[in-house]
């Protein structure tokens, strides 16, 4: 092959494109999941946003905000969603999903400063503990089937993932909290 | 529990749990609705809450990289194999068709924000694990001379791995490397297009082909048709009246559109028009003399960079800003590292502990390399500074560590500064501010730069502290990288500090690894904000 397999379309516009939504990405995925509640909705609802939002870069007035952009039709792409969704019977309602969409956009502003507490207050955790996080959260493994191989009930192991990311999640806001 | 919340915070953390995890119930979903309608308090809790759920996900990730590579060290709770949790994504494959065409443009993609998985525009991997490091590149610049690129912003660096697309040089001698061995030296004016690992396309320039038996078949286009190589040395001259191929040893294949394939061997040339069939010629290396006087040249150019280098060195130390230059230009086996800065007198040499001396930049460049976890050189800076700039340049090797340092001071307390790489690949200022024991770090976070692609580059690093401007602003070789404002205006008072390594307090048992794998060239500290210009000439 010596050329792109299709008519590409204009190669400036699509590697600006790129770069926008990878600078925003972290931010539209924050945006999206205080409104879904999990990760996987959020993914699939932004996955869609970035379709259309490609369909409509032509719109965008270069140097303008393309989070606050971007995220109009990442918002109206979840409430589709929602409505379309099976999956979820229960979903927060449009009045709360408005509260978000106004709130949120500046609240993300502490998101950076978040992860960053995270990454130290993940360290003050126990090595069990550590492993019991990471297995939850990269495999989305059946804490049923998790509780099973280690021998134990999965209440009990729920109940101690849960009380670590409690201990984490205050953690957090301890070290992002503004000076006491 | 939070005085400002009229509900128990354990309670709302239940209902949030429940709520990512997918089973909360009815009752307990109108409940949650509820008090995330009524409390704007709430409301916060479960934005910070949905960031470190984030943030867990993300350091999983990076976890599972970490484990993997190695396995003695960690074992997993269980063994089940993991989900594939792009596979219900099938949906997708036509915004993977999308993508796939727009990441072709894209050589360098910029990562969000920190501790963002690398990967928004994973589609075109979607057969691959998704955490698993890509790379687009077929080739790799291994040598230049006098190199003049047609787009100066978009020059590929000495060893920089290069994707598909178009290489214009307007002047210099280039040596490219193709992934599947063939070598190939160019001599601009030049215009090239990396096709794939085995396979360019030229409208321009003097090539100088050197195809080992494993990269039999590399086939290098033109618009007058194609020349494949079966395993020799050839010449290809584009930028003669008409286009000349010359076959020092081996055999080409010739391809030309509407005619037979025509071979040729050792000592044969052709003429290679467009309308008519290649011309006999006998062949000579004449015009491809370039591709022998590459070494010579290569390193007279790094001599002369050298010497540049140690001129405007003699400058730089007259700085009176300037309280810390390291050149590395100490002698063989030295264990400490002189301060060349003319006014730096109350800043001690620095002290090497391990690391082992090696080349640097050029030849005849010295260089620290960064190994084990012992590593360090030790310094420290008396004072307390209300400006700081930091200027290095650095070769990082790999990133397996959760932190590299750079340059941090030991311990956490108020005015300590702790510069370093991030494992996913971005840098980070943490300053230290509040009062013991409450101390904290204020961070101050870039975009990711160091994609794989750029491990075994030397780029030069700056990071300049300003309160009196209320900003710092992180240099990526010599152009701005980020500007951050000044979170907690704290004066800097780095006291010790360590390059390459941290100590986090000298009577702690357990340490915490943060050694920096890589080498070393020069380190400079000003106490005082040096301007974009002078970051630029300290980077040339």
């Amino acid at each position: 092959m010596s050329d792109a397999p299709q008519p590409a379309p204009d190669p400036g516009l699509s590697e600006q494109f790129i770069t926008l939504l990878n600078g925003a990405h972290g931010r539209l995925l924050g945006f999206l999941l205080v409104m879904l509640g999990n990760r996987a909705d959020a993914e699939d609802v932004l996955q869609r946003a970035s379709l259309t939002l490609w369909r409509k870069f032509g719109d965008f007035t270069p140097g303008t905000d393309f989070f606050a952009w971007a995220s109009s039709f990442a918002f109206y792409e979840a409430k589709n969603f929602q409505r379309m969704a099976l999956r979820s019977p229960l979903h927060f309602d449009d009045e709360l999903l408005q509260r978000f969409a106004e709130e949120r956009p500046a609240d993300l502003q502490h998101r950076e400063q978040r992860l960053a507490a995270l990454e130290r207050c993940i360290e003050e955790v126990e090595p069990q503990g550590r492993d019991l996080v990471r297995e939850f959260y990269l495999k989305n493994v059946d804490l049923a089937v998790l509780a099973e191989r280690l021998g134990r009930a999965p209440q009990t192991l729920y109940n101690k993932l849960n009380t670590l990311r409690r201990l984490l999640a205050d953690c957090v806001n301890r070290k992002t909290a503004p000076e006491a | 529990m939070n005085p400002h919340l009229d509900f128990d915070s354990a309670e709302l953390h239940r209902l949030f749990m429940a709520k990512a995890d997918g089973h909360i119930s009815a009752e307990d979903h109108a409940r949650l609705s509820m008090m995330l309608k009524t409390s704007a308090e709430a409301r916060h809790q479960w934005y910070a809450f949905q960031d470190v759920e984030s943030a867990l996900f993300s350091w999983s990730q990076q976890e599972r990289q970490r484990v993997e590579e190695e396995p003695a060290l960690t074992a997993p709770v269980g063994a089940a194999p993991a989900r594939p949790v792009r596979a219900r994504l099938t949906w997708l494959l036509p915004l993977a068709a999308l993508l796939a065409i727009l990441v072709m443009v894209v050589n360098v993609l910029r990562q969000p924000a920190h501790l963002s998985p690398p990967k928004v525009v994973t589609a075109p991997l979607l057969d691959e694990d998704e955490n698993e490091a890509t790379t687009t590149s077929v080739a790799l610049l291994t040598r230049g001379v006098n190199l003049e690129w047609v787009d100066a912003q978009s020059s590929p660096a000495l060893n920089a791995p290069l994707s598909p697309g178009w290489l214009k040089l307007k002047a210099g001698i280039a040596e490219l490397e193709f992934y599947q061995g063939a070598r190939l030296v160019v001599e601009g004016p030049a215009e090239i297009k990396l096709v794939s690992a085995g396979e360019a396309y030229c409208v321009s320039g003097r090539f100088s082909a050197h195809v080992p038996p494993q990269a039999r078949g590399f086939r290098l286009g033109t618009p007058n048709g194609d020349v494949v190589d079966l395993g020799t040395d050839f010449g290809l001259d584009l930028n003669s009246a008409t286009p000349e191929v010359h076959v020092f040893k081996g055999e080409v294949e010739l391809h030309q559109p509407e005619a037979q394939v025509r071979m040729l061997t050792t000592g044969e040339a052709a003429g290679f028009e467009k309308s008519t069939p290649a011309r006999a010629l006998p062949a000579s290396d004449v015009a491809f003399a370039f591709s022998r006087d590459l070494e010579a040249r290569m390193n007279e150019s790094q001599r002369q960079s050298l010497v540049r280098w140690e001129e405007q060195g003699r400058q730089w130390n007259l700085d009176p800003r300037l309280k810390l230059r390291l050149d590395f230009q100490d002698p063989q086996g030295s264990r400490s590292l002189k301060n060349s800065a003319a006014l730096g007198q109350e800043v001690a040499p620095g002290t090497i502990v391990g690391c082992i001396w090696t080349q640097g930049r050029w030849p005849e460049k010295k260089a620290l390399q960064f190994r084990s976890v012992s590593d360090r050189v030790r310094l420290s800076l008396p004072g307390t500074h209300r400006q700081v700039t930091m200027a290095t340049w650095v070769q990082l090797h790999g990133l397996n560590v959760r932190q590299s340092s750079l340059c941090m001071s030991q311990g956490i307390e108020e005015g300590h500064m702790h510069w370093q790489i991030l494992h996913d690949g971005s840098l980070c200022l943490g300053v230290g501010s509040g009062k013991n024991p409450n101390v904290r770090s204020d961070d101050y976070i870039t975009p990711v730069i160091f994609t794989p692609e750029r491990f075994g580059q030397w780029v030069h690093l700056a990071v300049v502290y300003d309160l009196a401007g209320g900003e710092v602003t992180f240099y990526l070789n010599g152009g701005i990288l980020s500007k951050h404002p000044v979170q907690t205006p704290t004066e800097l008072a780095p006291v010790m500090m360590e390059l390459g390594n941290w100590t986090p307090s000298p009577d702690k048992r357990q340490q915490p690894v943060r050694n920096f794998a890589g080498c070393m060239d020069e380190f400079s500290l000003y106490t005082a904000a040096l301007r974009p210009d002078e970051i630029r000439a300290l980077a040339e």
